[in-house]
């Protein structure tokens, strides 16, 4: 379904007309952690700007999308708040007439708890459901349990001292959170929704959509049959299926090289214990056989026999528990070893950050033989930004996505994504 | 280089964030904190409201504050608790993460005093040392230029000083009931009570002096409880009377050697 901006309504009173609307962007990131945005408002006759009406900052933003064919009203965002105003004069600079702009962004940007509190030992995400069911900060957040992993750690007490709530929880509670000893992800989606879960379980979810290369660009008939019946398994309905406009992918990294081979000192505070030691890659690449990618973690197997190290980490005058979950955050990064960038047309009422999405590309003929693509197969969607298209003068909006994962996936359909607890061997 | 380029500068030490250590930081940082209660015996450690962060606490978390050993191994440090003492609770110095998840305990807080004024904590080196002459503590370079005070603490319910004479080494412990103990380099001194407070009413007391060629011991009452008490060397025991009262006969006492007295 095409979408295109319907109605902007600020504060619930004041609607900002449709004609008048150049652009929207909303962007929504696991790394960034809130859903934030902009609206491009062309106020030829400077009436938005002279009046002024609910331009405040803090002034509510109602976003409500409309499918441009039937003029049916669709996808409705959660309210958003104006966080900045900026704008030109460049239509009639004599009456202040041009183009402004509305940052607006989730509510947490604005309302915020900065009350002190210690929190009893205890599971770190009830400790996190806790702060986001309260009231403290002006503006209580719905928590859904499913979204939410059972954490390990429950033997420390933690305190939000001087402070707002979301540094304390991005600052102090996430850095020694995991869950099954996988590191977690604390985010909120473009639909409001809280999310605390490791990438192991966010991957383990079926895929909610189909990418698929351009239009027309798969033409085998047994091609055409597998993608039917990936559809079919997941149950991905015709408005689940993207063609690929653009794409882009990165594989690696400076933050990601860093964690091939980490070193760690650290000590047990209540016995004076120093520990140290080094963590490598246990899924290094090793030759490919069959249809197997390898299952693994693109690090040649070589390099890692022969480097000594990648990076130092030093933990100083913290309990041991803590230092231990720390250290198994370290492996967070890994998880957007590979990062794929992909354009489609809108994808906001399909996917949401956290859900993951099916590539199917054709197989390859390679020495002979037809082997799955890399690509090909199940992938995170890290981050989301619908836009609108300032170059093309149209209110259609379209997708950028980040999608992730760590490691191939292939081997029809296998993954040892299961085994990541197994990424680092200790030595 | 344009003017404004000459004229720029940061702002950052407005931002109080860029002013303090990041809260995630894993080095030591040192704080005040109010005692919040003394978890006692078998366990030592302390229940510390750490100042100011923890400032406006709700109170019905206060169970839930961060608790510090001694920074020291073999120092215990207890004050007056909130719990027990309400306002009069003490403060102590901390070393703590930012995140106050470790930390320790390194004794209590001194108060900074007025710029320019005298330090109203001060431990009053004159009236101590009118306080000692007052008391015959014969203590014999009070000089205060000589003097490192170690420790003092004048509660409603007593007080203490403890202090030594870095020129001599002399070294003094003295309670506000007037006991003292002084260890100096022709003498040590131990009195419990004070010869004359004031002096034309002198309470109960007793004293031991020892010097290089005597010892003075004055009490009102002198115990020696001993099997054998040996007074002298000349080989000899100490004949008396076995009797309660005074013997006054015709044909004499008669005098028995009282064995355990040698003199």
């Amino acid at each position: 379904m095409k979408f295109s901006i319907c109605q902007v309504t600020l504060n619930k009173i004041t609607y900002i007309p449709y004609r008048s609307i150049r652009g929207l962007r909303i962007k929504s990131s696991i790394e960034d952690g809130l859903p934030f945005g902009f609206i491009e408002i062309n106020d030829s006759d400077s009436l938005l700007l002279a009046q002024f009406n609910n331009l405040q900052v803090g002034a509510l933003v109602d976003i409500v999308l409309l499918n441009p064919e039937t003029g049916e009203e669709g996808l409705k965002f959660p309210p958003f708040y104006i966080l900045q105003l900026e704008g030109d004069n460049s239509i009639t600079p004599n009456i202040f007439a041009g183009n402004f702009k509305i940052w607006f962004g989730h509510p947490w940007f604005l309302y915020k708890d900065i009350k002190n509190h210690a929190y009893k030992p205890g599971n770190n995400a009830e400790i996190i459901k806790k702060i986001l069911r309260s009231e403290d900060r002006g503006i209580a957040f719905e928590v859904d349990n499913k979204n939410f992993d059972a954490t390990d750690d429950t033997s420390s007490r933690r305190f939000k001292v001087g402070e707002t709530d979301w540094d304390f929880i991005q600052n102090k509670i996430i850095p020694f959170t995991t869950s099954d000893l996988q590191p977690v992800h604390f985010f909120c989606s473009d639909a409001g929704d809280f999310y605390l879960k490791s990438f192991k379980n966010m991957y383990s979810k079926n895929p909610k959509a189909l990418i698929l290369p351009a239009d027309g660009s798969i033409t085998e008939a047994a091609s055409v049959e597998e993608a039917n019946t990936i559809c079919k398994n997941f149950n991905i309905k015709p408005n689940a299926i993207f063609s690929i406009i653009k794409a882009d992918y990165t594989i690696g990294g400076h933050d990601l090289t860093q964690n091939f081979y980490p070193s760690f000192a650290f000590e047990d505070v209540r016995n004076n214990t120093q520990i140290t030691g080094r963590k490598t890659i246990k899924n290094m690449l090793q030759k490919r056989s069959g249809g197997s990618f390898g299952n693994i973690l693109p690090v040649d197997k070589y390099f890692m026999l022969k480097v000594a190290g990648t990076s130092t980490n030093v933990l100083r005058n913290r309990q041991l528990d803590d230092s231990l979950y720390f250290i198994y955050n370290l492996g967070k990064k890994l998880d957007t070893f590979f990062k794929l960038e992909v354009f489609t047309k809108f994808a906001g009422d399909v996917l949401s950050i956290g859900d993951c999405a099916e590539i199917f590309l054709e197989k390859v003929l390679i020495q002979g033989v037809l082997k799955k693509h890399w690509m090909s197969g199940k992938w995170l969607v890290y981050e989301l930004d619908h836009f609108t298209d300032p170059e093309k003068k149209s209110n259609q909006l379209w997708t950028r996505m980040i999608l992730i994962r760590p490691t191939f996936v292939g081997n029809n359909g296998t993954t040892t994504l299961g085994l990541k607890e197994l990424m680092f061997e200790t030595v | 280089m344009h003017f404004k380029d000459l004229m720029k500068h940061s702002n950052d030490q407005y931002d109080t964030k860029n002013r303090q250590a990041a809260s995630y930081s894993d080095e030591l940082v040192f704080r005040k904190a109010k005692i919040y209660k003394c978890l006692g015996p078998g366990n030592d450690k302390l229940k510390l409201q750490v100042l100011p962060e923890l400032a406006d606490l709700p109170e019905e978390e206060f169970e839930d504050l961060p608790e510090y050993p001694s920074f020291f191994k073999g120092q215990v440090i207890t004050g007056l608790s909130y719990e027990m003492d309400g306002d009069n609770a003490e403060f102590v110095w901390v070393v703590c993460t930012p995140d106050l998840q470790v930390g320790y305990v390194l004794g209590k807080v001194n108060s900074f005093g007025e710029v320019g004024k005298d330090f109203l904590e001060s431990y009053s080196h004159e009236d101590v040392e009118e306080y000692m002459t007052r008391r015959r503590v014969p203590f014999t370079d009070f000089d205060y230029n000589h003097l490192s005070v170690i420790n003092w603490v004048s509660t409603s319910q007593g007080g203490m000083l403890q202090a030594f004479n870095y020129v001599t080494g002399d070294f003094v412990i003295l309670n506000t009931s007037g006991s003292v103990i002084t260890i100096q380099q022709q003498q040590i001194f131990m009195r419990v009570g004070s010869p004359a407070n004031p002096p034309t009413s002198p309470t109960a007391h007793s004293f031991v002096l020892l010097t290089p060629d005597n010892i003075h011991i004055k009490a009102p009452t002198i115990e020696l409880d001993a099997q054998d008490l040996i007074l002298g060397k000349t080989g000899k025991v100490l004949g008396g009377v076995l009797s309660a009262s005074p013997v006054i006969g015709t044909n004499g006492p008669s005098v028995t050697p009282v064995s355990h007295i040698h003199v």
